[in-house]
This record gives structure tokens, C-alpha cells and sequence, in this order.
């Protein structure tokens, strides 16, 4: 990679290090594939793959640890996270394990397809190409009402099938905790579509400017 | 009054040269702007002008900026 260009009076220029070159677009691309390859396969694939050999499934379960006060030495008790399993379910229970990932799964591949968009016509030297404002806020409306709703999914689904288990007289325990880097990325994402609204305006001013 | 889409101003820089007995390439090379650019606006498909640009044109082709734009 040369660290020099040419101008227009063949002077060599310092090229521009930090700029978001194609190496790092391609970077960027492989690692949303790679992201949303390993998403779809934990959440889609090896649930289909447990069912078809038999698994049981294992869900989750928060519960508080009871033991014996032993002394005032500052032990602290806090929640225990069990790995519950669900032997020999049934296919309406392997199903209702199964929704929640397929939704999320679908929430990353459209995120990554509309994000590889947004990418191409950056590389295309045209970043206020028209539809980049919608590929944000599409891009920010999955961040931040997709991950929630995929949340809110997965615990009440997994909710459900804990509650049809003997967990051997373990008290449940709720714990929200909404997946608030993405929604804050979401945001990000739909101020950056307000950035791109301006900057298209601009370019569309600037277009037929002697 | 709204501003209107699209524009009714139409460009005299072919008159203009002609008058004088320019081509568009000396003009070009006189104001510092390319002949693609100027072409853009000889031909009406221009849809604005920097004062900068408008002000050399008028200086090469010894002329105002009334001379140059008419609204229709």
C-alpha cells in the first residue's frame, strides 16, 4: 500500500492513514458476515441440531442462594444462575425455544444486509446517495426497538418453559436486563440519519454549482 | 412568494461568445473554471452560480451579470 498519491502536478501528497479506506470496508463486511453467521448458527442452527439428536434444552434460571448464615464476614449471597434442563421436550416447547432465535436471527441478517447497502454506496464515493437516510433509521429501528422486543421474546419464551419444570423447589427471580448498548447504538444510528438528511440536502445545493 | 421549482433563469453565455468571438475553451482558460463546467451552463443545466465565477465571467466578457442571466 503506497503512502503517497499523485496529484494533478504529479507532487506526491501524504496519503491519509485514518481515512476508512476499502481494506477497512471489506474488513468491516467480512466481520458483520462473520457476526451474523455465528448469530444465526447459535441461535437457529444448534437449537434444529439439538432437536434433531435429542437434546434436552437447556434454559436458564436465575434463582437466590440459600445457605447457612455462617458469620458476619462480609460474604455476600447473591443470585445463583442455574443451567436448567428440559428433558424430552415437546415440539410445541422445542418450537416456542425456537421463535425467539429465529427473531433475533432475522433482526441481525436484515441488520447486516442494510448495513452492507449503507457500506457500498460509501464506497462508492457517494455517502448522501438517496436511501442512505433509510438504511440508518431502519438500521437504528432494529437497535432499538428490534433488541428489546428480541429480549422481552426470549425471556417470557424461556419464562414459559421454565415454569412447566420442577426446579426442586428453587425460588425464580426476575432479572431485566435490556440490552441497552445496543439501544444506545440505535440511537447513535438514528442521529447519524439526521447528520446524513442535512448532508444529502447539501450535496443536492452543491449539484450544478459553477 | 414560495421559491419556484424548477427555475426560469436562462444563460446568454452563447450570445455573449459570439459577440465576441470567444470559444468556450478561452473562456474557460480565461475565468479558471472547465469547459465542462461552463458548458453545464451555457446549456441552461446549471442550477447555481458562485459570485466568484460570476464575477469573472462578466470581467472576461466585458459584461453584467443582467447581460448574462434573464428570468422568463
Amino acid at each position: 500500500m503506497n503512502a503517497t498519491k499523485d496529484t494533478q502536478n504529479g507532487q506526491k501528497e501524504p496519503k491519509d492513514r485514518l481515512a476508512f479506506d476499502k481494506t477497512d470496508r471489506i474488513s468491516l463486511l467480512v466481520l458483520m458476515g462473520v457476526i451474523g453467521a455465528i448469530v444465526v448458527a447459535r441461535t437457529v442452527i444448534l437449537p434444529i441440531a439439538g432437536w434433531i439428536a435429542g437434546d434436552p434444552i437447556v434454559l436458564p434460571f436465575l434463582s437466590p442462594i440459600n445457605v447457612p448464615q455462617l458469620d458476619a464476614a462480609g460474604v455476600d449471597y447473591t443470585l445463583g444462575t442455574y443451567g436448567v434442563q428440559l428433558a424430552d421436550p415437546s415440539t410445541g416447547q422445542r418450537l416456542l425455544d425456537l421463535i425467539p432465535g429465529i427473531f433475533s436471527a432475522a433482526l441481525v441478517i436484515c441488520g447486516v444486509l442494510v448495513f452492507r447497502r449503507f457500506m457500498r454506496d460509501i464506497g462508492a464515493g457517494v455517502p448522501f446517495a438517496p436511501g442512505q437516510v433509510t438504511r440508518l433509521r431502519i438500521l437504528g429501528g432494529l437497535l432499538i426497538v428490534g433488541s428489546p422486543v428480541a429480549f422481552f421474546a426470549r425471556f417470557s419464551f424461556d419464562g414459559a418453559l421454565v415454569g412447566s419444570i420442577d426446579r426442586g423447589g428453587l425460588d425464580p427471580v426476575i432479572a431485566l436486563d435490556l440490552p441497552w448498548t445496543h439501544m444506545v447504538l440505535g440511537l447513535v444510528a438514528a442521529l447519524l440519519a439526521e447528520a446524513f438528511k442535512v448532508g444529502a440536502r447539501l450535496t443536492e445545493d452543491v449539484e450544478g454549482l459553477i | 412568494m414560495p421559491v419556484e421549482q424548477p427555475h426560469r433563469v436562462v444563460c446568454h453565455l452563447d450570445d455573449l461568445l459570439q459577440d465576441r468571438g470567444m470559444t468556450l475553451a478561452a473562456l474557460a482558460e480565461a475565468v479558471g473554471v472547465t469547459v465542462v463546467n461552463l458548458s453545464v451552463l451555457k446549456n441552461n443545466r446549471a442550477k447555481a452560480i458562485r459570485f466568484s465565477t460570476l464575477t469573472a465571467i462578466c470581467e472576461v466578457l466585458h459584461c453584467q451579470a443582467g447581460e448574462l442571466f434573464s428570468v422568463e
